[in-house]
């Protein structure tokens, strides 16, 4: 647990800034985050309270989920509108019905989740930091960046290979991220960012592959 | 030496609140969590070449402790276990102690040499500990 000890800590994302109104701040820092990371990073607040990039981040991640959610839904009922047409195949609207509602509701408990691997996310990656003599500033910045670096999420967007695209996008918003806001190289925070990906490749190369096969099977 | 206390700040005690909240979410879910982790694949890197990665029985690990066999869990992947506990137990007992003791540990930024030169020792020994045992 420790603050920054940046003197002059920068004016902070539009999201960030109090008194703008909500839904077009949210926007306009999506857009900067992906059009300019690096101005971005630079421009982010070290001294605002958590709630907010956390709130960003948790809300980012929730729609990327919801859209994620709404490809499987389209890809499944395309699917059983197949198979219903082959006879001998069973009714599948329960089993759509069980999917839809399952999926439901993950959606209304996933923001607890989300806001676990966030923190806990975070430590590791700070965790890495300090091993590779990046921490410059807390362990709230760190937070601050993984908590930003959810816009990537949003590539979901992409049907199929959405997963990979915003898995690899995260892992650049982090690196830029972490560079800019603890005023470290790009080096270390890209040995803090990847780091954990080498201890544990394994574990994380089977749920990498889990995770694209469930996607893929779930459309 | 290379720790120091200082007061606790806005931000450390919202820290203190997260990871509360964290740690709390983590143990009211312990039931949830034995589905999950027991849908993890086998380590693929073990199953193609061999070598045991750092993190090599963590998913057993956690499986045995959240089913309440501490010793069997901390057997299968010692560093892991040590930190998960630790994540907790600090977790919930955070808000409590930023609030009644107001100060909180603070080392010196970037992290003095020989705390890290520690902290890849403990991987390195742990990973030494999982080759030789093989788990």
């Amino acid at each position: 647990m420790d603050e920054p000890t940046t003197q002059a800590s920068p004016p902070g994302l539009p999201f960030e800034q109090t008194g703008r109104p909500f839904f077009p701040a949210l926007v306009e820092t999506v857009k900067l985050l992906v059009t300019d990371p690096t101005a971005a990073f630079r421009g982010m607040s070290l001294t605002v309270d958590l709630w907010r990039p956390l709130l960003y981040g948790v809300l980012i991640a929730w729609l990327a989920g919801a859209i994620n959610y709404l490809w499987g839904l389209a890809v499944q009922a395309s699917v059983f509108g197949v198979l219903s047409r082959i006879e001998g195949i069973e009714d599948l609207a329960p089993a759509f019905c069980l999917g839809v509602f399952g999926g439901a509701l993950w959606l209304l408990i996933a923001p607890v989740f989300i806001l676990i691997g966030i923190f806990v996310l975070s430590l590791i990656v700070h965790l890495c930091l300090m091993i590779a003599g990046g921490d410059e500033q807390g362990f709230a910045t760190t937070l601050r960046v993984v908590s930003y670096s959810e816009t990537a999420q949003l590539a979901q967007i992409v049907p199929f290979v959405g997963g990979i695209i915003a898995l690899v996008w995260q892992l650049v918003l982090a690196i830029v991220g972490l560079a800019e806001a603890h005023r470290t190289t790009t080096g270390k925070a890209a040995v803090a960012v990847l780091l954990p990906f080498g201890l544990c490749c394994a574990c994380l190369v089977g749920i990498f592959m889990l995770a694209v096969l469930t996607g893929v099977l779930s459309r | 030496m290379y720790l120091h206390w200082r007061k606790a700040s806005r931000i450390d005690r919202q820290i203190a609140v997260l990871w509360s909240a964290t740690g709390a979410a983590l143990v009211l879910l312990l039931p949830a969590w034995s589905t999950p982790i027991r849908a993890l694949p086998a380590c693929p890197v073990r199953a193609w070449s061999g070598v045991v990665c750092p993190s090599c029985g963590t998913a057993r690990a956690l499986e045995a402790l959240v089913g309440g066999h501490w010793l069997e869990a901390l057997a299968l992947n010692p560093l892991t276990v040590s930190a998960a506990v630790l994540f907790v137990a600090a977790g919930l007992v955070a808000p409590a102690w930023v609030w009644l003791v107001g100060r909180v540990p603070s080392t010196s930024r970037p992290l003095p040499l020989p705390l890290r030169a520690t902290m890849v020792l403990a991987i390195a020994g742990n990973w030494i500990y999982l080759v030789a045992r093989g788990v």
